[in-house]
């Protein structure tokens, strides 16, 4: 999960379009110490958010699942559990979708490809870790790692609303 | 957290929410567990409100060891975001889940680990 080389900036974009995901300010923004006595916190307010934004309760614990998860990633690997850097989370509803990003200044995270996710394999080589970022691409549609305008490293996770959500 | 034996069997009170702040606690449990040699181990979720991937990681990081042994780790009264976790991964596949603790408690018997 932690990477050497740079990641790439996602969709850059001159008309500020995407500019507007990670410079300007997005109609929720959080800010906390990364350490992980927060995660329950940052889990409950994504989860109530999501709710407030209109996804179903279930929708909404899986994007709440997802920050979790994503947060966590943060201060393990871009951080690597220093509990007094900062993290910051941006919420971006709108009629169709939640975006969300998570800003960091710790080391730049990208998605290792996991062709064919194999779990057996996991528990046959008794691996820890490695599920966080398989649930986040189960259950956000969109999961890209990038920079920000800021300068900040981040994770983009989109999740659109389904007309139906049960029995998806 | 805390356990309690039921013969042969550890049963594991799991409670609240396993994330990556609490998981340490919850792996302990089951260190606990397999340091005094016992391998058969049950995880009753009755009380547990969420489990993050640290906390199915502990599971993953011990479970062919305990089977190794003649053991395993079953889980037993999940809620229903609990087991949609476990649906997300697949974990159903890895770990034999129960609807109470006696069926967790009594499929060592039945079955043998």
């Amino acid at each position: 999960m932690t990477s050497e080389k740079p990641a790439e900036p996602i969709q850059p974009n001159k008309e500020g379009s995407t500019e507007s995901l990670s410079g300007e300010r997005a109609m929720f923004e959080l800010r906390f110490p990364s350490d992980t006595k927060f995660l329950h916190m940052v889990r409950e307010l994504a989860r109530r958010l999501a709710e407030s934004t209109g996804f179903d309760a279930e929708e909404a614990e899986k994007i709440a699942m997802a920050v979790d998860e994503a947060t966590t990633n943060v201060i393990e690997h871009a951080y690597h559990g220093e509990q007094d850097r900062e993290i910051e989370i941006h919420f971006d509803p709108d009629g169709e979708s939640l975006g969300i990003q998570i800003l960091h200044d710790g080391d730049a995270l990208e998605e290792v490809p996991m062709p064919g996710f194999d779990l057996d394999k996991l528990v046959a080589e008794r691996r820890k870790g490695g599920l966080g970022i398989y649930i986040m691409r189960q259950v956000m549609d969109d999961l890209n790692f990038g920079k920000a305008g800021s300068g900040k490293n981040m994770c983009v996770m989109v999740r659109y609303k389904r007309r139906s959500t049960k029995g998806e | 957290m805390e356990s309690e034996h039921r013969g042969d069997v550890v049963v594991i009170h799991a409670r609240g929410f396993i994330n990556a702040h609490t998981v340490r606690q919850f792996e302990q449990e089951i260190e606990r567990a397999t340091e005094s040699g016992r391998n058969q181990i049950v995880i009753n979720g009755s009380g547990l409100s969420y489990i993050a991937s640290a906390g199915l990681g502990v599971i993953m990081g011990h479970i062919e060891d305990v089977r190794a042994k003649g053991g395993d780790i079953r889980l037993t009264s999940l809620n229903e975001t609990v087991f949609s976790i476990f649906e997300v991964l697949g974990f159903n596949q890895v770990c034999r889940v129960f609807n109470s603790e006696a069926e967790g408690v009594a499929s060592y018997s039945d079955s043998g680990a």
